[in-house]
């Protein structure tokens, strides 16, 4: 080793370099350019002295480097990576395989199986795919006991949403039905206290000039006499004591 | 004769002898490389096996894309840093402070194994390890790619999945580094 201070760019190592070729310089350096590249590359070391002193340094900095590498390999021991690689061995005898794609596998499926397999399997292919057309083209199909029924271009059914209107009473329909049924249970109470049999209404049917008798059964103020039907005062008189079912719930408000 | 590729084909579809043939073509420089990076007869063994056992449990992850040396060798530098990281984190050993300190450290050294003793070419070999050691690693393994595996430019690219042109400056920058470094151990790297 010798002492060797006052070679050139010594403490430059980290300097921007005065040439800027530094990958044909590299290049050419390990012998990868091109005969073309080299033959410009040489050309401008005839003329860049950076360059001519870098090719010449770099060349003794691999010389060593080489003396390095043919030291280490030649000291390296022995080594049998296959021999040390023993408990990895079960891999070895059993390698992995490689995944099938989906094309490969049915590639194999198709080159495998029986002729009727094949035909059954492409026979569902296109049921699929036809249905899957229609759905896509807003076909309708359906089977009643006219048979088999196809329309096309079904129009979307468009869903409403139904608003709840809230009640503007003040009461909830719970306590609305509960006061209804209390002044119904008076009313009819009052009611059957005063007449507790039910009426028999007996009515002439004035048009066809036959007598005919009807029941009807008297309830509330639901059944209205007719206009052509001769009043009954005395019932007239009990109808109107009733109280209307209006007049309740106006009343409970 | 049978490439690699083709081995790791045949290994993939059940062939148990060929990828036994891949680490044979492949161990000894994998093995010099790994002890390249790491320093270390011992890490570069077990970085060697864990290359080859990583290797075959991703074969099926090889694509083609890149030559399977190339593919080999990023396993390797992979394995390699992350033991050393590994190492680093733990340091448990001084030899680890030591590769730290490379250059400044050299001539002071009087430790296990001194220099007197040494015969010259181990001595400058030693020299030369260390300042490789020294550098960062996205420089030593460019030039240990290239220096020791006479890996093409390509061939680094695509092991280390960085542009041609990253490899060359690379591979500039490791050299003035090393020419610095071996200078400061009074090694003759000056032109000739």
């Amino acid at each position: 080793m010798n002492e060797n201070n006052n070679a050139p760019h010594f403490d430059k190592a980290t300097r921007m370099r005065d040439c800027e070729r530094v990958e044909e310089f590299v290049a050419y350096l390990y012998g990868e350019a091109t005969p073309d590249e080299s033959g410009v590359f040489r050309q401008h070391l005839t003329n860049c002295a950076v360059c001519r002193e870098e090719i010449a340094a770099f060349g003794s900095v691999r010389d060593v480097v080489g003396e390095w590498r043919t030291e280490a390999l030649g000291s390296l021991p022995s080594i049998d990576i296959r021999e040390v690689l023993a408990p990895a061995a079960t891999e070895f005898r059993r390698p992995p395989v490689r995944k099938r794609s989906a094309r490969a596998a049915l590639r194999e499926f198709f080159t495998l199986s029986p002729l009727w397999l094949r035909a059954g399997a492409l026979a569902a292919t296109l049921v699929v795919c036809a249905l899957a057309a229609l759905t896509l083209a807003r076909a309708e199909v359906s089977w009643n006991a006219d048979g088999l029924a196809f329309r096309a271009s079904v129009k979307e059914k468009t869903v409403v949403k139904q608003v709840e209107v809230p009640a503007q009473t003040g009461y909830t329909k719970e306590q609305v039905d509960a006061i209804v049924a209390e002044r119904l249970e008076e009313a009819q109470a009052q009611w059957k206290a005063s007449k507790p049999q039910e009426k028999i209404v007996t009515v002439s049917d004035s048009l066809s000039g036959k007598s005919t008798t009807r029941v009807a059964v008297a309830r509330s103020n639901a059944v209205r006499p007719r206009h052509n039907v001769p009043r009954n005062p005395d019932r007239d008189e009990e109808l109107a004591d009733l109280p209307r079912l209006s007049d309740l719930l106006n009343g409970s408000n | 004769m049978t490439t690699d590729e083709q081995l790791v084909e045949r290994a993939l579809a059940g062939d148990s002898d060929a990828f036994g043939e891949v680490v044979r073509r492949w161990e000894r420089k994998i093995y010099a490389l790994a002890y390249g990076i790491t320093g270390s007869v011992e890490d570069a063994r077990d970085a060697a096996q864990e290359t080859f056992i990583a290797a075959f449990r991703n074969l099926q992850g090889f694509r083609g894309e890149a030559k399977v040396s190339s593919w080999l060798h990023r396993i390797a530098v992979n394995q390699c840093i992350t033991r050393q990281r590994r190492v680093r984190v733990r340091a448990e050993t001084a030899y680890e402070d030591e590769v730290e300190s490379a250059g400044e450290l050299f001539l002071a050294t009087s430790g296990r194994e001194s220099p007197a003793r040494m015969s010259e070419s181990k001595e400058r070999a030693e020299a030369v390890r260390r300042a490789v050691a020294a550098l960062p690693p996205e420089l030593r393994e460019v030039v240990l790619m290239k220096e020791f595996e006479d890996l093409t430019f390509q061939e680094i690219a695509d092991a280390l999945r960085i542009p041609l042109s990253t490899v060359k400056s690379r591979l500039y920058t490791a050299l003035k580094q090393l020419r610095m470094r071996l200078e400061r151990f009074n090694l003759e790297v000056a032109p000739k």
